[in-house]
C-alpha cells in the first residue's frame, strides 16, 4: 500500500492506496516518444497559459491604461470574451495535435523510384 | 481592512449575485445573510457561478488547455482512429461489429500508431493535470487544509468523517489514474472536481450541469412523496446537492468511501448554501434503518466497483429503501458494440486505471435488483449519457 507523499501535522483524512502503474505504460514504439508527447502537451498547456494572461493584460490596458498583477490574476472574461478566447483556445489546439491524427503511411525509403547514377556509369 | 477581508467580499459579491441572494446589504460583511460566517476564503479569485475558481490564474490556464485538448481528442483523434480501425478490419476481412474478446480486440489494433496514440494523449493529459493539481494544493496545503477544517464546522448541512473505517480493498485503488485515488490524497475531492472539470465532464460540470439534468429526471415514487434522499458514493456530492436543489423540503444525504471526498463535498454544499448532510460511509453498509429512503440515486458508482461490492451495494440498497421507494442508478451502461470500442474499453480498463471495468461489465445489475427484491423498469429518459437504464422500484 502506498501514502500520500503530503507531509502535515494536520489530520488529512487520507488512507493507504493501491498505487497503480500508469507511468510504465508505453504507447509508441520507442519510450522517449511517449514521454516527447507528455512533454509537447505539458509544454503546450504552458504556452497557452501565456497566451491567455497576454490577452487578459491587453483587456485590461485597454480598458484602465494600466494593470497590477492582482487585476490580471483576478480578472474573470465576459461572455463574450470567454466565446472567443476559447475559439482561439481550440484553434490553438487543433494547430499543436492536428499532425497527430494526419501521420504518413509510406515508408520513405520504400518506394525509390530514381535513376542510380553511379549503377549506370558501372554498366 | 485586511487582504483576506477583502478577498472575501469578492467572494461573497459574486456568489450572491448567482445564488440571487435578497441580501445583497450584507454583502460587505463577513457574515451571511442568515448571520453565519461563510465557508471558505480562498477563493480568492472569486466564483464563476457557483464554481470556486482556481488558486492561480495559470493553474485555470493550463486547465483550460487541458480541457480544450480533451474535446479536441474526442473529436478529431478518436474519429480518425475509428476510420483507422475500420480501414485494418476490412483489410482483414473482419466485420467490425464481430463479437469477440477484448484481449482479440486489442491484438488486433494494438500496433496500429495513430490507434495508439489516442492512448498516449489521453495518458499524458491524465498524468499532467492531475500532478499540476496536485502540486498546487500540496504546495499551499497548510492554508487549504485550514479551510477545509473551517468549513467541516460549518453549515449548512453537516459533515460525518470515519477516519478509522474498514476500507474494502477494491475501494482503495487510484481510479482513472488519480493520485491517491478517491482515499489517499487530502485533496482528493480538490482534484477531482477540476480534474473531471478538463476531461469527464468538460462543459457540463462546473455549474453542475450534468447533475442538474441528472436530477431533474430522476424518477420519483408514484405516490409522490420524496422526504428522504440517499446519493450513495456521492463523490463531491455534486448530484446530492441537485436532488436537494429540486427537493428542498426533503432530508438529502450524500455518502463516500473517501474521506477527502465528503469533506469537499460539504464545502462545496455549504459555500453554496444548499443543506445537505455527508458522510464518510460504505455504500454497502450505510448504516441507514431498513426502509428510510423514498429515492437512491447513483452517479457514475457502479464501475468503479467490484463485481462483489456491486452486489453487496444493490442488497443494501433494497434494504434502506421504503416500499414504494425508487432506486436510480446512472451509469456507463452500453456495453461496447464494435471492435474498437472493446480496444477503447480495455485501454480505460488497464492504462487509465478503471480497474472494476470488466466487473461492471459483467454484472447483470437488473438481474441482481431482481435478486435483491426491487421490480425493475426501463427508464423513461431513453439511452442518454446522464439518465439511468435501469431503475429499481420496491415493492
Amino acid at each position: 500500500m502506498a501514502q500520500s507523499p503530503l507531509k502535515t501535522s494536520r489530520e488529512t483524512y487520507a488512507a493507504n492506496f493501491v498505487k497503480a502503474d500508469y507511468d510504465r505504460a508505453v504507447f509508441t514504439n520507442n519510450p522517449y516518444v511517449d514521454s516527447l508527447i507528455t512533454s509537447l502537451t505539458a509544454l503546450s498547456a504552458n504556452v497557452w497559459a501565456i497566451q491567455r494572461r497576454m490577452m487578459i493584460v491587453e483587456v485590461l490596458l485597454e480598458k484602465n491604461g494600466a494593470v497590477t498583477r492582482d487585476m490580471i490574476e483576478q480578472y474573470q472574461p465576459t461572455r463574450e470574451e470567454a466565446a472567443e478566447w476559447r475559439k482561439q483556445r481550440d484553434s490553438f489546439v487543433a494547430e499543436i495535435n492536428d499532425p497527430f491524427k494526419e501521420i504518413g503511411d509510406l515508408p520513405y525509403a520504400a518506394s525509390i523510384d530514381v535513376p542510380d547514377p553511379s549503377v549506370k556509369k558501372a554498366r | 481592512m485586511t487582504d483576506s477581508r477583502l478577498l472575501t467580499m469578492k467572494r461573497r459579491d459574486v456568489f450572491l449575485s448567482v445564488a440571487a441572494a435578497t441580501a445583497s446589504a450584507t454583502a460587505l460583511s463577513m457574515q451571511s445573510a442568515e448571520g453565519k460566517e461563510i465557508v471558505r476564503t480562498l477563493a480568492a479569485r472569486g466564483h464563476d457561478g457557483i464554481y470556486a475558481r482556481l488558486p492561480t490564474l495559470a493553474l485555470e490556464s493550463k486547465g483550460d488547455f487541458y480541457a480544450g485538448q480533451y474535446v479536441w481528442r474526442a473529436a478529431h483523434l478518436e474519429y480518425a482512429a475509428e476510420q483507422r480501425a475500420l480501414e485494418l478490419l476490412k483489410a482483414k476481412g473482419i466485420d467490425p461489429k464481430s463479437d469477440m474478446s477484448w484481449a482479440e480486440a486489442v491484438a488486433l489494433l494494438e500496433s496500429d500508431p495513430l490507434i495508439a496514440m489516442t492512448c498516449r494523449t489521453r495518458s499524458s493529459q491524465q498524468k499532467l493535470k492531475y500532478q499540476l493539481l496536485q502540486k498546487a494544493y500540496h504546495e499551499r496545503a497548510d492554508e487549504f487544509l485550514a479551510e477545509m477544517e473551517r468549513a467541516d464546522k460549518m453549515g449548512p448541512g453537516s459533515l460525518e468523517l470515519n477516519p478509522r473505517m474498514f476500507l474494502p480493498e477494491y475501494t482503495t485503488h487510484e481510479i482513472h489514474s488519480m493520485p491517491g485515488g478517491y482515499v489517499g490524497d487530502a485533496f482528493a475531492g480538490h482534484m477531482y472536481h477540476s480534474g473531471t472539470d478538463w476531461g469527464a465532464y468538460v462543459d457540463y460540470n462546473s455549474q453542475d450541469g450534468a447533475h442538474m439534468a441528472m436530477a431533474k429526471a430522476a424518477q420519483i415514487p408514484k405516490d409522490g412523496k420524496v422526504r428522504r434522499i440517499l446519493e450513495i458514493g456521492t463523490s463531491i456530492g455534486q448530484l446530492a446537492t441537485s436532488m436537494k436543489r429540486r427537493f428542498p423540503d426533503a432530508e438529502v444525504w450524500g455518502i463516500d468511501v473517501g474521506g477527502p471526498m465528503v469533506r469537499y463535498a460539504h464545502m462545496k454544499a455549504a459555500d453554496m448554501g444548499v443543506a445537505v448532510n455527508f458522510a464518510q460511509r460504505l455504500a454497502e453498509d450505510t448504516k441507514f434503518p431498513a426502509n428510510h429512503f423514498d429515492l437512491v440515486v447513483s452517479n457514475l458508482l457502479f464501475h468503479e466497483v467490484s463485481e462483489q461490492g456491486a452486489k453487496n451495494i444493490i442488497k443494501e440498497v433494497a434494504r434502506i429503501l421504503r416500499p414504494g421507494g425508487v432506486f436510480s442508478p446512472t451509469d456507463m451502461n452500453t456495453p461496447p458494440q464494435t471492435v474498437k470500442a472493446k480496444y477503447t474499453l480495455w485501454y480505460n480498463y488497464r492504462w487509465n486505471h478503471e480497474d472494476w471495468y470488466a466487473d461492471w461489465h459483467s454484472v447483470d445489475f437488473a438481474g441482481e435488483m431482481r435478486a435483491s427484491g426491487l421490480k425493475t423498469t426501463n427508464s423513461q429518459n431513453g439511452r442518454d449519457r446522464f439518465s439511468p437504464q435501469v431503475i429499481g422500484l420496491k415493492a
